[in-house]
């Protein structure tokens, strides 16, 4: 319980997929826009990250290591995660059209996401088992909102800055962005001290 | 010298990274030094210039509702044999690079090149445009990495810079010394090539993510640059 | 429909290429990456001795290890052996990584220091100095200033050897004479050495035959001599009493049998109590009433850190007091007093130096109230008593010179009681 927690915690705050590890950057700097946008990506990222890693590690653990063909990992996971998102579409289409309605038009542009990717691939690399695999996905994907939603706020307050000719647009979203990395930098000794 | 110009364009004037702001996750998270940068770019130029070339060649049998799948298909293909390569000849290097390695498949500039430019033209001109792209990527990515390698660990390539190393600001080679380089990089990219850009055409037209993400924020920008 | 079944066609045809060209690529590479991987685990390994032709780990095979002996791996062509030791010191938490390598000869030909980064506290030059050393580390020493450092990295070495001379894998080196007296020290007058095993002493000079070499322990506990005899030298330590313990080369008590070397010793040595009297008498009576009766104990057969010691009689009740030096912090000698009653009770207990009174020092380590620190002690016996209880966070060198003291108080408590009877 412990480990599953300190994972959850380091997912969230320390290894922050966007802010620290740079993965869901074009997500992050196109639809942080509107914050109600950026929950409503980061909620329907959540979903797939959760979905392709319970599709993606019984795979590589029960169908691609025991048989040798561990090189078809990066293959077989982008397939399947564009194959799952296809597939999440139609089905809450025909069955939960509230919840199409609300994350379907972010699916579809989840699937070339290198933040859902990148967590499939990294528990794989980091030998979580499913449950931890899982726990990881979830604080991936939280950080992924969390920092998403925080930094739709600061974007609210940039639109209106005056910045200088060349920083206007995407320039000085970056700025911002590094100091927002800077305040979660801040987290960086929590996970040590979690159950010191 | 149309050929030429197909070559050079994505050096300077589409520079993929620093103009046409794509594959944003590599340029940040591979630029911590400039080994690992060139790294990056060559190993995503290999790719791209594979990818663009069979692409180009498949064009016509590849038919339009399945494109898609089968671009991200070849694409991981060439990412696996690059991976594979890497790890046998170059271990350390791919250790450097991690997870951002496999990361090439999402590249949005891969999957941008094959849509936009490979099924619309030939072989020759795809390379061409592989090679160019791939080109300006790698410069992007080890501009990126010196700036941040000689102003966060005072070396360059692992040479050490005794004028500089002792005045190291190391958060530039950690995440938020990434966005502001990055940023500052793009800043200074579009006060060079303010007036000699050309009208800014919706860049992320080929990658799935424009749907919402690319498309919305480029024609806002286009049209705050239009005004 | 035609389109449909073209797709299906053409994707499953580049899906099927692809795993091709895969398997193709990954059937060159993979043997490839597989010995990538092998020297990568054999590479620091490799680093110490770079003409192995191949390594086995014997760790399992060789029984109990010292704590910091982590790994030993044997060459398989015969040249030597390849340790991996980890080690602490006293003053950081941060793990020291020692790779060795050790030829057939028993010889040290390689030491890297890893994952210390601090390695610059006793010099990058210092591990070098070991290549060429056998077993018993005859050329190297510790560097004054770093002894903790340097002393965790010369004892892991030293640990390292012990593992393969025990299990006969190299033969032991030959010890110097030199090396000899100094590992017979500590055996004669042991209160005369810190926690780390080295000696604060200061020589004393113009010694006169048979005597070769005299040294004076810093906090008074007493005097160690070489005595030079027939039988080769002998060590002889004189405490603050004037009693003698004499130890030859080979580390055996020979007290009663090389009686002319403990006569010169003790014909040489003043007795530190007596010439310290009247300032430890002072000590004492300070910390009792006035008309408390006060004699020294004399012959005291205790090597320990102990400087004087006294029988004090208030009224009708008789207790005892036992004055020591442990050494403490930078090796300072930390004056204290314990005073037991005749059933071995601790009835008072002072300290007298600085540096554990220093209100700050004890602000620093969440010591906050001294005065209670001293009173947990009171009313202990031996058997109630453990140096557990001495325990400060961060003032490990204080805490385990309060826990020196308490040792040498109940063993000289006893042997008072002894000699009072």
């Amino acid at each position: 319980m412990k480990e599953l927690i300190v994972i959850l915690m380091s997912a969230i705050l320390v290894n922050n997929y966007v802010l620290n590890k740079f993965l869901g950057i074009c997500p992050f700097l196109g639809v942080s826009k509107k914050s109600d946008q950026a929950v409503g990506m980061g909620a329907s990222v959540i979903f797939v990250m959760l979905v392709a890693t319970a599709a993606t590690w019984p795979i590589y653990n029960y169908l691609l290591a025991p048989n040798g063909l561990a090189y078809l990992q990066t293959i077989v996971f982008i397939l399947v995660i564009a194959a799952l998102v296809q597939f999440v579409e139609i089905f809450l289409k025909k069955f939960i059209p509230a919840l199409h309605k609300s994350l379907g038009v972010y699916l579809p542009l989840i699937t070339t996401n290198c933040a859902v990717l990148g967590v499939t691939i990294n528990n794989i690399t980091d030998e979580y088992t499913f449950i931890e695999s899982m726990v990881s996905s979830l604080g991936c994907g939280l950080g992924f909102l969390l920092a998403m939603w925080l930094f739709a706020g600061v974007r609210s307050r940039l639109e209106e800055s005056d910045a200088p000719e060349c920083f206007k647009g995407m320039p000085i979203t970056l700025v911002a962005a590094s100091i927002v990395s800077v305040a979660f930098m801040g987290f960086g000794g929590i996970i040590d001290k979690l159950f010191a | 010298m149309k050929k030429l110009g197909i070559l050079l364009k994505g050096i300077i004037k589409e520079n993929p990274v620093l103009v046409l702001l794509l594959g944003t996750c590599p340029a940040l998270a591979t630029t911590t030094g400039v080994v690992s940068a060139l790294a990056m770019g060559i190993a995503a130029t290999a790719v791209l210039i594979c990818s663009n070339i069979v692409i180009s060649a498949l064009r016509k049998a590849i038919p339009d509702k399945v494109r898609i799948p089968c671009y991200i298909v070849v694409i991981a293909g060439f990412v696996s044999v690059v991976q594979m390569l890497m790890q046998a000849y170059f271990p350390d290097l791919y250790d450097m690079l991690g997870v951002y390695l496999a990361l090439i498949v999402v590249n949005c500039i891969i999957l941008g090149r094959a849509e936009m430019f490979a099924r619309k033209n030939g072989i020759i001109d795809s390379a061409l445009d592989g090679i160019g792209m791939g080109l300006g990527f790698t410069l992007a990515l080890v501009l990126m990495g010196s700036v941040r390698e000689i102003i966060g660990a005072g070396t360059w390539a692992g040479i050490e810079l005794t004028a500089i190393k002792p005045y190291a600001v190391s958060i530039m080679t950690s995440a938020p010394g990434g966005f502001l380089v990055f940023g500052c990089l793009i800043a200074l990219a579009n006060k060079v090539l303010s007036g000699k850009k050309a009208k800014k055409e919706c860049s992320c037209e080929g990658c799935p993510n424009s749907a919402l993400c690319g498309k919305e924020n480029c024609e806002s920008d286009a049209k705050e640059e239009n005004k | 429909m035609k389109e449909n079944i073209k797709s299906v066609v053409v994707l499953t045809a580049i899906c099927l290429v692809v795993a091709v060209l895969l398997a193709y690529t990954n059937s060159i590479t993979a043997p490839i990456i597989e010995a990538n991987k092998a020297a990568k685990a054999s590479g620091s390994l490799l680093e110490v001795m770079p003409e192995a032709a191949g390594f086995e780990n014997i760790t399992d095979t060789l029984g109990e290890l010292p704590a910091t002996v982590k790994e030993v791996h044997a060459e398989t062509s015969g040249l030597g052996h390849v340790m991996i030791l980890g080690t602490t010191t006293q003053f950081s938490s941060d793990e020291m990584g020692i790779t060795v390598a050790i030829g057939a000869d028993g010889k040290i030909s390689n030491v890297l220091l890893t994952g210390y980064y601090e390695s610059k506290d006793f010099g990058a030059d210092y591990p070098a100095t070991y290549i060429g050393q056998d077993s018993a580390l005859g050329g190297v020493d510790t560097v004054a200033g770093t002894t903790f450092s340097s002393s965790a990295f010369k004892n892991a070495i030293a640990d390292a050897f012990s593992v393969l001379v025990n299990n006969n894998l190299v033969a032991a080196g030959q010890k110097s004479e030199e090396q000899l007296i100094a590992e017979a020290m500590p055996l004669a007058l042991p209160g005369a050495f810190n926690s780390l095993g080295n000696p604060i002493t200061a020589p004393v000079e113009g010694v006169a035959a048979p005597i070769t070499q005299a040294f004076k322990a810093k906090n008074n506990c007493g005097y160690i001599y070489v005595v030079s005899t027939d039988a080769g030298s002998v060590i002889v330590g004189v405490n603050a009493f004037g009693v003698a313990k004499a130890i030859d080369l080979e580390g055996n008590d020979v007290t009663a049998t090389a009686t002319d070397a403990v006569a010169a010793a003790v014909a040489a040595a003043p007795a530190l109590a007596t010439e310290n009297l009247e300032a430890n008498t002072k000590t004492v009576a300070a910390a009792f009433e006035e008309g408390a009766v006060i004699t020294p104990v004399e012959g005291l057969n205790v090597f320990s850190d102990i400087m004087a010691a006294f029988t004090v009689t208030v009224g009708e009740e008789t207790m005892y007091a036992v004055i020591t030096g442990p050494l403490a912090y930078a090796d300072e000698t930390m004056k204290m007093m314990v005073v037991f009653n005749a059933n071995g009770e601790v009835v008072t207990y002072k300290t007298y130096t600085e540096l554990i009174l220093h209100g700050e020092y004890y602000a620093t380590h969440e010591l906050t109230d001294p005065a209670a620190y001293r009173d947990q002690f009171l009313g202990l016996t031996e058997a109630t008593y453990s140096d557990d209880m001495t325990l400060v966070a961060g003032a490990t060198m204080t805490a385990n010179a309060v826990a020196s003291n308490f040792r040498s108080a109940f063993e000289a408590f006893n042997l008072i009681k002894e000699v009072v009877a």
